[in-house]
């Protein structure tokens, strides 16, 4: 029996909702402050963001199909 | 992305030489998308506080958002007044989509500066005044059959200034018939009345003693 029978993985809801919230503390972080290598980061960051979240818009792996 | 814009981090990426054309290669997005990401950006670390808190909630959309900068930034009003109409927006964003807020957007921009559509449609009409000033021209050539084509393209202006001065003259001329004496309709259409009218124009204007003004060229 492995570790992830035993603890099962959240749901897509609560993974998203840690992530919004992570996601707001982020954005109130007070950007003037932060090194060009942070930003740089941060804005690369920003666009894998947005296009992991419109995959899961979109649906799961699989196509949504399976359960 | 504002402040990476403020310090100009994109040139510090290879083969960038903006931040709207780094933010468009890194997104894959559309040309001229970035600049909007990047304007967008600027707009909510700036004066429209109230929209970004709204976005950070999730109260607003990028696209409400995008829309709430651009009603915001357009009329030359005080700060008071654009405070009033990004509360008023982003209330309404709550209810209405990015297209419907557009036309409330819009709404807005007339009601706060009335206007504001007249100044535009003023400075467009003299940009193609003179871009049609700058494109006139005039030709009579011969056709090598003892005609000649006039042919010339400039600027309303002018095309009214031709028209006042050629019209009065082109009203038709009922002749009388030799033989019984009745009057006889002018037999010219209008196009030839018009011709006869610039030539009759030409003409005079030569035989008159009056100096002919210089034609110094209009600044483009």
């Amino acid at each position: 029996m492995s570790i992830s029978d035993l603890h099962p993985q959240p749901s897509p809801a609560a993974l998203l909702a840690d992530a919004v919230a992570s996601v707001r503390v982020a954005a109130e972080a007070f950007f003037a402050a932060q090194s060009d290598d942070d930003l740089v980061a941060t804005v690369e960051l920003v666009e894998q963001a947005r296009a992991a979240l419109a995959a899961v818009q979109a649906g799961g792996g699989g196509g949504g199909r399976h359960p | 992305m504002a402040e990476a814009d403020t310090r100009d981090l994109a040139k510090q990426r290879p083969h960038h030489v903006s931040t709207q054309a780094w933010v468009t290669h890194l997104g894959g997005l559309r040309q001229g998308e970035g600049r909007r990401v990047v304007a967008r950006a600027h707009a909510l670390t700036g004066p429209l506080a109230a929209t970004r808190e709204a976005l950070v909630a999730g109260r607003v959309s990028p696209e409400q958002a995008d829309v709430i900068v651009k009603s915001i930034e357009t009329p030359p009003v005080g700060e008071a007044v654009r405070r009033r109409g990004e509360r008023t927006l982003v209330g309404q964003a709550g209810c209405l989509d990015a297209c419907d807020l557009g036309r409330v957007g819009r709404h807005l921009v007339h009601v706060v500066d009335p206007d504001g559509e007249d100044h535009r449609l003023e400075r467009q009409l003299a940009r193609e005044e003179r871009a049609a000033h700058l494109g006139r021209y005039l030709s009579i050539a011969a056709d090598g059959a003892g005609r000649v084509r006039v042919t010339g393209r400039g600027c309303a202006e002018d095309g009214a200034l031709l028209k006042a001065a050629l019209l009065p003259l082109t009203a038709p001329a009922p002749a009388v018939d030799d033989r019984d004496g009745t009057l006889v309709p002018d037999p010219r259409d209008h196009g030839a009345r018009l011709w006869d009218a610039l030539v009759q124009t030409a003409q005079h204007a030569l035989d008159t003693d009056l100096p002919r003004p210089r034609t110094a060229p209009r600044p483009g």
